[in-house]
């Protein structure tokens, strides 16, 4: 089978150049979005193997997606490339059907090794543990995670719950959970640690 | 002249006739009497009046009670004291109809107003004021404590007299004689002449007036007289004459009777069934209207009451004084140096004559002194004298009474001699010479003061002469013939007088007291408290040890132990006795500055020199007067008013400023003989005037008080001490329990203070809080605005990491993968060069990162556990682009899975740094990543075969300094300096130490040592 790549990247240099890592390793079929919204559209209008997924998007937190993707396209193989810390949102590949999860920051032989993997399907071996200690996102589960964005970006309660399809309750719940995880006393508290912990939003 | 008259009742009459007669001619004998001095003491000396009512000599007390026309009043031996301060007691300034002692002994009296006063120890006093003793019968009464008496028989009387004779009473009147019984009186006998009776051993006698006396006979119930003596011949009376009447004086049956005819006195004694009586003196006052007579039995002296020429007391005369009996013309009986003639007549230095032995009646024919010579003459041991006269210096041969030589060889002017191992010296005005054949000067005075004289002079130890002299003490050595002053008195007074007592030196001044002189050593002796012994004159010892001293105001005697008990053992240890007025010296003055100054007599007589004439005196004789003196409390005043003693035991009020008391002094002694002192509460003992004995305490304070008195005879040291306290109320205000509230005021105070200022502090917090506020919310807004940059920088770092740094890498990758398929050369050559750019600037993208990361950062969170093999290994590959040359080797030398206890973070940055340092440096060879064990710890270094670097270059990269100096830095490298200044904040960080080794063209190491915790 052919091999499709579709990379979720709204960075057009990064785009060009995960593309000109993917023909180095003889993908020829590398196609491109920049949103959630053209990710919806692209994924239902054109079939693909792998995808290449940013988390922050202009448009959104591709985390939201990732549940329904992986169930709608279950043989889609998905690698997820961020510059959020893997030991916040690695975990992501624990929970979902994911290949794998590749941190911008690595190195260029890394991110070569890395895709050569994926787009062989074969599986990556961690050669470090995922090092955790330090991070207090890195408790976060994943719906936190999805939270915690929408918290960063200024959205209210109900926005949330409105926006998620959740119940008020539950976003205040899962809002106090996130500050009692992080430690944090306040809003801007929370926002001074997501920068320092290279929390992007 | 002691003469004894005796009777004896037991012969006949006739033969008792016969025997009187003989005893009356045949027994006069003489003997060594007393002398007596009489002073009479009327209102000129402090009597209220010369009229006396009554007599009576406390011999318990030693007091002298003496009732007069104006009160009763207290002599003490130099001052009365009266007693009716106040309307109760102003009776007792009134007249004293009577004045007696009753039986117990009690001293009691009656007033005008017939009311009893008694005598209480030192004060005389109305105890019941409803008493009363309206008639004689009243007062005897009382003296007897009778219980009843038939008043009718006195109504008739107009003298009466009452005898205690062996437990019955007898009592005259008029010219009857009556016996009491209870309630009755039994008439006795008639007594037609007024015989005046009198009572020994417990019988009654009656003595008429022209000397026969009766003694009174129980016979048959009935009572007959009977005459047992008859003194009128012996006694020479006289009866033309009232004044040689023969009277009788007695206080009481217990004490002795006086018979009193003319100017003697006698003691009317009854033993062995015979009447004597023994003369007391024989120099009575004449023509005197004696009423009361009685005698100190310790003292002798006589107390005699008037009926209206005040009181006489009579005391023992033991100094005479004796003036020259060839008075020669114009020259002075001022006494100095004495030479006792060949008759013992006395010879002075002017020439007078002294009739000093009463042996010898005719007049010396000696006349040593023919012409006025000086003051200081000497006797030597081979009984030649030496003086000098107008003729020079005289040597007088005494032994065959003649001058045998007159020498002008020395200075005739005040010359002293001493004889020192049979050679005689004499200081004088020009020096000291000795006498040889002629005197010659062994030392001769060059600077002494004007009018130089010496005194006296006295060898102190084989070599030294001690010299009295008017400009001090000095001492002249024999040895080394040098004569120097010893001692000056502060005062400049003359030294006199040097006596030796013992081997200490008692040394008499002029105006400076007495000093003493021992071994060297000298000291003042106290003065006595009226300082009389400001002007010692001479000094002589009696038998008994005891100095006698002259001064210029009478004669001290000190027990010579005493004075060097003082020298052993200090002030309080001298005693003394004072000899004035009162002992018989009626010119006080002595002179001094004589050589002999005193001398002793060959009958024991002492003889001093004196202004008037020599005093001449016995000590043998003279008794020590070992009496007690007492000191009583007679008046408190309080604020200038006289109040009860026995308010002494209230507490005063706190108003109370002056509290006054005034003191009475018993004992009959001399003022000079008293010492009195006085101590307030625990402050030092002060001296009390003993004239005016009133201790005055202005402004005493608040609270208890003691005042300790305590007085001593100077002649013994026995302290006789009273105490009385006294308390003076505190003021309300400053009554302890008024404190309590004072206490809490002040707890109310400082907590009404503390209100107070509570107050005034909330109110300035209030603005301060309001200023607070204010400041705080400006803060905020700064805070709200310094957030906003930090979060802005922080959304900087955010989107340099997301949208500069990723986006970088990519660039590089893009650029490299189209250089290698780019067949254009110049496409291709441009194109590498962006990727290389964009790979620089990733690099320093990432460090700045890292920069701004750690220079915010105090602290690093926990270690963690690091795999140092597999770190290194993902930091070679990523910084593989780097290479200048692909030729240059990284190579991890790290053992593989070494686990270190580190930062991975910060340990990722670090060697980061350093790997991308060294290939900055490096184009040939190899970097090297190697891992080392220390004894307390590991490092780990990264070496490379570049362009390596010099020392100060080093020194630089180890210390840094600032960003200026990052400016000027030395490029060794290319590079901005950045990562040596992240690689010094982590090492700073991580509490590690750096070590770089480095030679240029050879190579660099970089090391960071780290220690184990």
């Amino acid at each position: 089978m052919e091999v499709k790549v579709l990379v979720v990247e709204d960075h057009s240099i990064v785009k060009m150049g995960l593309t000109a890592i993917l023909n180095k390793l003889n993908v020829q079929k590398v196609a491109d979005v920049s949103t959630c919204a053209d990710l919806v559209i692209e994924l239902g209008t054109n079939d693909y193997t792998h995808l290449i997924l940013d988390i922050i998007l202009p448009d959104g937190n591709t985390l939201e997606y990732i549940e329904t993707i992986t169930e709608k396209y279950p043989h889609l193989s998905i690698l997820v490339h961020s510059m959020q810390p893997v030991e916040v949102y690695g975990k992501i590949s624990n929970k979902f059907k994911i290949h794998s999860y590749l941190h911008k920051g690595a190195s260029e032989s890394e991110i070569n090794y890395h895709l050569e993997l994926f787009i062989r399907n074969q599986p990556l071996v961690l050669k470090k543990k995922v090092e955790e200690e330090g991070n207090p996102f890195s408790t976060l589960a994943i719906r936190e995670l999805e939270i915690l964005h929408y918290l960063l970006n200024g959205y209210r309660t109900k926005e949330i719950a409105n926006l998620l399809g959740l119940k008020m309750n539950t976003v205040s719940t899962i809002k106090s959970n996130i500050f009692d995880k992080v430690k944090a006393d306040s809003f801007t508290h929370l926002l001074q640690l997501a920068h320092v912990h290279q929390i992007s939003y | 002249m002691y003469i004894k008259l005796v009777t004896n009742k037991l012969f006949s009459a006739s033969f008792r006739a016969l025997l009187i007669a003989l005893f009356l001619f045949c027994s006069l004998h003489s003997f060594t009497q007393l002398q007596y001095n009489f002073e009479r003491i009327n209102t000129e000396n402090g009597l209220p009046t010369n009229a006396i009512k009554g007599l009576q000599f406390d011999e318990k007390t030693r007091f002298l009670w003496v009732a007069t026309e104006s009160g009763i009043v207290r002599y003490n031996g130099h001052g009365f004291q009266s007693f009716g301060d106040n309307e109760n007691t102003a009776l007792l300034n009134g007249r004293i109809v009577l004045f007696g002692k009753a039986k117990d002994g009690k001293l009691f009296g009656k007033l005008m107003d017939e009311r009893v006063f008694t005598i209480k120890e030192n004060r005389a006093v109305i105890e019941d004021h409803s008493k009363k003793l309206s008639t004689e019968a009243d007062f005897l009464s009382y003296k007897y404590s009778l219980s009843g008496i038939e008043r009718d028989k006195f109504s008739m009387g107009i003298e009466t007299r009452d005898y205690f004779v062996n437990n019955s009473i007898y009592i005259k009147i008029d010219y009857k004689l009556y016996q009491y019984t209870p309630e009755k009186l039994q008439f006795r006998i008639a007594i037609p002449n007024d015989e005046t009776g009198f009572v020994i051993n417990d019988q009654l006698f009656l003595l008429r007036k022209d000397g026969v006396i009766f003694e009174t006979i129980e016979k048959n119930g009935e009572l007959n007289l009977n005459k047992i003596a008859d003194f009128g011949k012996a006694l020479a009376y006289d009866a033309k004459n009232t004044f040689t009447q023969i009277k009788v004086f007695q206080n009481s049956h217990k004490e002795p009777a006086f018979l009193l005819a003319s100017n003697k006195l006698y003691k009317i004694e009854f033993a062995n069934h015979i009447i004597q009586i023994d003369l007391i003196t024989d120099q009575f006052p004449k023509n005197e209207f004696v009423k009361y007579i009685q005698i100190d039995d310790k003292t002798h002296a006589i107390y005699i009451g008037t009926d209206n020429r005040g009181l006489i007391v009579g005391r023992p005369k033991y100094f005479n004084r004796i003036l020259p009996n060839n008075a020669i013309d114009g020259v002075s009986s001022s006494a100095y140096a004495q030479l006792v003639l060949k008759n013992g007549d006395i010879q002075i230095n002017t020439g007078q004559i002294y009739k000093a032995n009463s042996k010898f009646n005719s007049r010396s024919n000696q006349n040593v002194f023919n012409k006025p010579s000086e003051t200081t003459t000497y006797i030597t041991k081979d009984s030649f004298l030496y003086f000098t006269n107008a003729d020079g210096v005289i040597k007088y041969d005494l032994v065959n009474d003649k001058i045998v030589e007159k020498s002008i060889d020395i200075s005739p002017t005040r010359n002293a001699f001493i004889e020192i191992n049979n050679k005689l010296y004499s200081f004088n005005v020009d020096g000291i010479a000795i006498k040889n054949v002629k005197w010659d000067y062994l030392l001769k005075f060059s600077q002494m003061p004007f009018n130089f004289i010496v005194y006296g002079l006295q060898q102190v130890n084989e070599n030294e002469i001690l010299a009295a002299t008017t400009d001090g003490l000095y001492k002249y050595n024999l040895k080394k013939n040098t004569f120097t002053l010893f001692y000056k008195d502060k005062d400049n007074a003359n030294f006199r007088t040097i006596y030796n007592l013992n081997g200490y030196y008692l040394i008499g001044t002029y105006g400076g007291g007495v000093y003493m002189f021992n071994k060297d050593s000298i000291k003042k002796v106290p003065l006595d408290q009226n300082k009389y012994l400001n002007y010692t004159h001479c000094f002589l010892e009696d038998k008994k040890g005891n100095i006698w001293a002259s001064t210029n105001k009478g004669l001290f005697m000190s027990p010579g132990q005493s004075l060097i008990d003082f020298w052993n053992k200090g002030p309080g240890n001298i005693k003394f006795s004072y000899f004035g007025k009162s002992e018989g010296i009626d010119e006080l003055e002595m002179n001094g500055g004589c050589s002999p100054c005193a001398i002793k007599l060959s009958n024991g007589n002492f003889s001093f020199p004196g202004i008037d004439g020599l005093i001449h005196f016995n000590p043998d004789s003279i008794p020590a007067f070992d009496i007690q003196p007492k000191v009583y409390l007679d008046k408190l005043i309080i604020d200038n008013k006289i109040v009860d003693i026995k308010m002494l035991n209230n507490d005063f009020a706190s108003r109370v400023k002056n509290i006054e008391l005034q003191l009475g002094i018993s004992g009959m002694l001399s003022q000079e003989n008293i010492m009195l002192e006085y101590k307030y509460d625990e402050e030092p003992w002060v001296r009390v005037n003993v004239k005016s004995p009133n201790l005055k305490f202005s402004n005493p304070g608040y609270g208890a008080h003691k005042v300790t008195i305590r007085i001593r005879n100077t002649i013994n040291d026995k302290w006789e001490t009273i105490t009385y306290g006294f308390s003076i109320n505190y003021p309300w205000y400053l009554n302890p329990y008024v404190f309590i509230i004072y206490f809490f005021m002040s707890i109310g105070m400082v907590l009404l203070y503390i209100r107070f200022k509570t107050i005034i502090y909330q109110r300035r917090q209030k603005i301060l809080e309001k200023e607070v506020d204010a400041k705080t919310q400006t803060l905020n807004k700064l805070n709200e605005n310094l957030l906003k940059r930090n979060q802005a920088k922080d959304h900087v770092i955010a989107i340099m990491n997301h949208d500069i740094l990723t986006p970088l890498k990519y660039l590089h990758i893009t650029a490299k993968n189209i250089a290698e398929t780019s067949n254009e050369e110049k496409i291709k050559k441009s194109i590498n060069q962006i990727a290389k750019t964009s790979k620089d600037l990733e690099y320093l993208t990432s460090n700045m990162l890292n920069w701004v990361k750690f220079d915010n950062i105090e602290t690093l969170p926990n270690r963690q556990t690091v795999d140092l093999y597999s770190l290194t290994n993902d930091l070679v590959e990523f910084v593989k682009p780097f290479k200048q040359n692909e030729q240059v080797q990284i190579i991890n030398e790290i053992p593989d899975g070494l686990i270190i206890q580190n930062w991975a973070d910060s340990l990722r940055v670090l060697l980061y740094n350093l790997i991308v340092n060294a290939i900055n440096n490096t184009q040939t060879g190899t970097i090297k990543i190697s891992y080392s064990g220390l004894s307390n710890g590991y490092k780990i270094s990264v070496t490379d075969t570049g362009i390596g670097m010099n020392d100060s270059m080093i020194q630089y990269l180890l210390k840094g300094k600032n960003k200026d100096e990052i400016e000027q830095i030395p490029k060794y490298k290319k590079g901005n300096g950045v990562g040596f200044q992240i690689i010094r904040n982590i090492v700073i960080l991580m509490n590690a130490t750096i070590e770089i080794e480095s030679q240029e063209k050879k190579g660099t190491s970089v090391s960071i040592i780290f220690k184990n915790y």
